[in-house]
């Protein structure tokens, strides 16, 4: 019976499709019918790992620094926002208002990105360009997960706990634009209320640990805004823009092995321009960051507060020639930290990049790229070149890629770091170091392969194999253990530099099978070929095995449906192996049947999601509903995190 | 026996779809209906609340293959003798539904329908869970939501360009930890009139 609606979707929907003629709609990322929340926009895309403890926030990686590793930079409109807190960074903190973003870019795989080497990757949010005269809209959205108790409230023998929430989520946008000129406001606020009894217990026992004397309902707001003006010629692009964001969440913080009780704030001012004459282009940039953390609730008698002002600046010229492009950069970032046992404030870094484009516009082409960082007495070098061969006949490209990269210790946003600069909250939560912690540069080395076939123009094929090997990746490592009140209590807490190969093979195929249907199934295989023992235990965080299908279908004229399926393979966490086979209840006991057991190890999963969206109106007006976990499945994505069941989404969206 | 249901339907469906999908222009017209139904049977729920007439408003509208429709149906349920802690409850389910019929006859035609969309729950009074060894009150709000889905077997009988007759079977889910299971018996009267140029265009 739970697979009932699934079937009858399934067994219909070739009516529907097969019905009409096209709608002349072009499916895009944002065609997608089962976006809700930025996550969904990044989640389903070839290449990206993630895992989640509370199905609101998501971490993501391209694999290469495991879940604890640095992170993917984020940007929106290509402008790098940095809300990145001890590794763990929100996508819900970004103002990204999800009607009016036009698509996302998000290479996984190293690559040079806005004239820096990114090696864990980038998700950049792309608005749509603002149209002239006055525009606004506003959306609301709101998911129900089953598992409600219903009417059995009264019935002490069945009754279950009131289970998440998602939302209900709002945003806005109201953007101007006159001859070269445009100005863009938005405004989003999302919120998410956890009741699974695995998290909602700990997360309550937690906050009475910390000193909490009042029950605080379990939940997630996080807001954001932005506003930004830019003026646009041929020649000059010019772009100023404000963020300010805040999310009051319980961060997971890794040495601790739990959440915190939190709030973090971001404010960002940043400048941008641009200008282009023949064969040159020149750009200029400056950022402010301000990043703030503290503590939740203030009768907590912890002190969490850590914030960082940061001011970049950043310069670019490129020269252009025929078929060759030599461009340089030089960057200085300014940082002052201040947290409670960090005496030395202040940090700069100084960036230089060089990058050539050889024969671009031949069917051989190369491109060699070289960064430094240099912070005090420390300098991280990478490099990156490809070979790439395109030849006329269009049906098939090789390009060959060999990255080397150093991080610095401080650019790893990791807690660890900080503790070494003296930061001391890791007193207040008893966390015992095993000194000294060995933080130090992340070294590695990648040598992707990736050959594209076209062998029609509506089938394209991609097979990429990548080699990575770690010279050395910080693993920063706690072997937790049981506590029968919170589920876990912090041991002793390390980082070590470990040495290991990975090897990863991915297949990623897109037919455009109509003008109004497109359907693309990625299959990405990992494995570790050798490595120390801790180096193994942590990549089996990660699944071995991702496969991902998504149908985008628009069959008729303002109508756009979405099927999509997500596999992976099952992940062990062995910092968890204590709590194995444990039981957990809910607060109190208060609910008889409700109770669970710890595993650490998070079984294989199906998800499959299905979405529908209408447009009324002249595109005035769009109504959209999903349906995750169609299957009922248990989709859990860590040890610790919550279960997720079948749920129903709602979506309404307005523009004038 | 949803399982059969299903079967049946979609045994329908595959065969009548190239009929279906010609049949209709979309958004061409509207029609308004307003319908009385009945709980006839449904799980262990109906052991412990006894259910009273549903009230049922609905509204449709030719979408390509088959049609569209939005409405909503309410029932008041009442705790049954032997129950008396049990509080009363309205049922709210508020729904899209996709379906398709075909002609049996000039006048008749039967189809399956698909409706989904959420069961408000309105509890007359709260229920409250107490634990004073440790100090812990659990109080249950009078208003709870929940995702339903609902089959629908209907057969349609025109009574004249404007009027028709509807009854209607429905089997209807709502995914609570212990699902509420309801099988509706229900009929009505529709009126349809073709879609005012302004509504269309919004439809569209």
């Amino acid at each position: 019976m739970r697979h009932t609606l699934l079937i009858l979707v399934l067994l219909a929907a070739p009516l529907l499709l097969f019905s009409q003629p096209n709608s002349g709609q072009e499916p895009d990322s944002l065609n997608d019918a089962t976006a809700l929340r930025p996550a969904d926009l990044v989640s389903g895309k070839a290449g990206w790992k993630f895992s989640s403890i509370d199905m609101f926030t998501y971490n993501f990686s391209n694999g290469l620094y495991g879940n604890y590793g640095l992170q993917p930079t984020l940007m929106i409109d290509g402008i790098p926002v940095d809300v990145n807190f001890f590794g763990w960074q929100s996508l819900n903190m970004l103002p990204i208002y999800l009607p009016g973003v036009n698509g996302v870019r998000s290479p996984s795989k190293p690559s040079i990105y806005n004239h820096t080497i990114q090696t864990a990757g980038v998700i950049d949010f792309r608005n749509n360009p603002v149209a002239s005269g006055l525009n606004a809209g506003g959306n609301v959205y709101l998911g129900n997960e089953t598992g409600d108790p219903g009417p059995w409230i009264y019935d002490s023998s069945r009754v279950t706990p009131n289970v998440d929430r998602w939302g209900p989520d709002t945003g806005g946008l109201i953007s101007f634009g006159k001859n070269n000129w445009y100005g863009r406001g938005t405004y989003v606020l999302r919120r998410h209320q956890q009741t699974d009894p695995l998290t909602h217990r700990r997360l309550h026992r937690t906050m009475r640990e910390f000193g909490g004397t009042r029950f605080y309902p379990i939940q997630t707001n996080s807001q954001s805004g932005m506003l930004e003006t830019g003026y646009i010629t041929d020649r000059l692009t010019f772009k100023a823009r404000g963020i300010a964001a805040e999310d009051r969440n319980y961060i997971y913080l890794q040495p601790f092995g739990r959440e915190v009780p939190s709030e973090a704030r971001y404010g960002q001012l940043a400048f941008t321009a641009k200008y282009h004459s023949e064969p040159w282009n020149f750009g200029l940039r400056y950022i402010v960051n301000q990043k703030r953390l503290t503590k939740r609730n203030s009768d907590h008698d912890y002190v969490f507060d850590w914030s960082q002002l940061g001011n970049l600046v950043k310069g670019i010229a490129s020269y252009m020639k025929q078929d060759f492009t030599v461009s340089g950069g030089l960057s200085f970032n300014d940082m002052t930290t201040k947290a409670p046992g960090i005496l030395r404030k202040n940090d700069f870094i100084t960036g230089l990049f060089m990058d050539v484009k050889l024969a671009e516009k031949r069917a051989y082409s190369y491109r060699i790229s070289a960064a430094l960082d240099i912070h005090r007495n420390q300098t991280a070098t990478s490099l990156k070149a490809y070979y790439r061969h395109r030849p006329d006949s269009d049906d098939w490209n090789m390009q060959l890629d060999v990255s080397y990269s150093e991080v610095l210790p401080i650019r790893q946003h990791s807690f660890g770091y900080w503790i070494t600069r003296g930061y001391n909250f890791h007193r207040e939560l008893d966390i015992d170091l095993d000194r000294p912690l060995g933080i130090s540069k992340n070294r590695l080395i990648h040598i992707s392969l990736r050959n594209t076939l076209n062998p029609t123009d509506e089938l394209t094929l991609s097979i990429t194999s990548e080699l990575t090997h770690h010279y050395e990746l910080n693993i920063p490592w706690q072997q937790l253990s049981y506590d029968l009140q919170t589920g876990s209590a912090p041991g002793i807490f390390n980082i070590t530099g470990e040495q290991g190969t990975q090897f990863d093979l991915q297949t990623t195929t897109t037919h455009r099978t109509f003008e109004w249907l497109r359907q693309e199934i990625s299959i990405e295989l990992r494995t570790t070929l050798q490595g120390s023992s801790r180096y193994e235990d942590y990549f089996r965080q990660v699944p071995g095995t991702h496969i991902k299908y998504k149908i985008d279908v628009a069959p008729v004229r303002n109508l756009s449906l979405t099927l999509q399926g997500k596999y992976r393979s099952s992940t062990h966490w062995k910092e968890f192996d204590a709590l194995e086979g444990k039981e957990y209840r809910d607060i109190d006991n208060l609910f008889p049947i409700f109770s669970g057991t710890y595993n650490s190890t998070v079984p294989p999963q199906l998800d499959i999601e299905i979405g529908a969206k209408k447009w009324f109106w002249e595109k005035r007006l769009s109504l959209q509903f999903t349906v995750q976990n169609l299957l009922n499945n248990e989709v859990r994505l860590h040890p610790f995190g919550a279960d997720q069941a079948l749920m129903f989404n709602i979506q309404a969206t307005a523009a004038l | 026996m949803s399982k059969y249901l299903i079967a049946l339907l979609n045994l329908i469906v595959l065969v009548n779809a190239p009929k279906v999908s010609a049949q209709h222009q979309a958004f061409e017209t509207i029609s308004a209906g307003a319908f009385l139904g009945y709980a006839a049977t449904g799980n262990e729920l109906l052991d412990r609340w006894d259910s009273k007439p549903s009230l049922q408003l609905s509204l449709q509208t030719p979408f390509y293959a088959g049609h569209l429709e939005t409405g909503v149906r309410s029932t008041q349920f009442t705790n049954s003798p032997g129950f008396p802690g049990y509080s009363d409850f309205q049922s709210t389910f508020v729904y899209l539904g996709w379906g398709y019929d075909f002609a049996l006859t000039d006048k008749l035609r039967v189809g399956p329908l698909l409706r989904f969309g959420n069961t408000f729950f309105s509890y007359d009074e709260a229920k409250l869970y107490t634990r004073p060894d440790v100090n812990w009150i659990y109080n249950f709000d009078t208003n709870e939501s929940e995702f339903a889905y609902e089959l629908i077997f209907r057969s349609v009988y025109r009574l004249s360009d404007n009027f028709s007759a509807y009854a209607e079977f429905t089997n209807n889910r709502t995914l609570t930890y212990h699902p509420v299971r309801l099988n509706y018996l229900s009929a009505g009267i529709i009126y349809t009139f073709s879609s005012p140029g302004w509504l269309k265009k919004v439809l569209e």
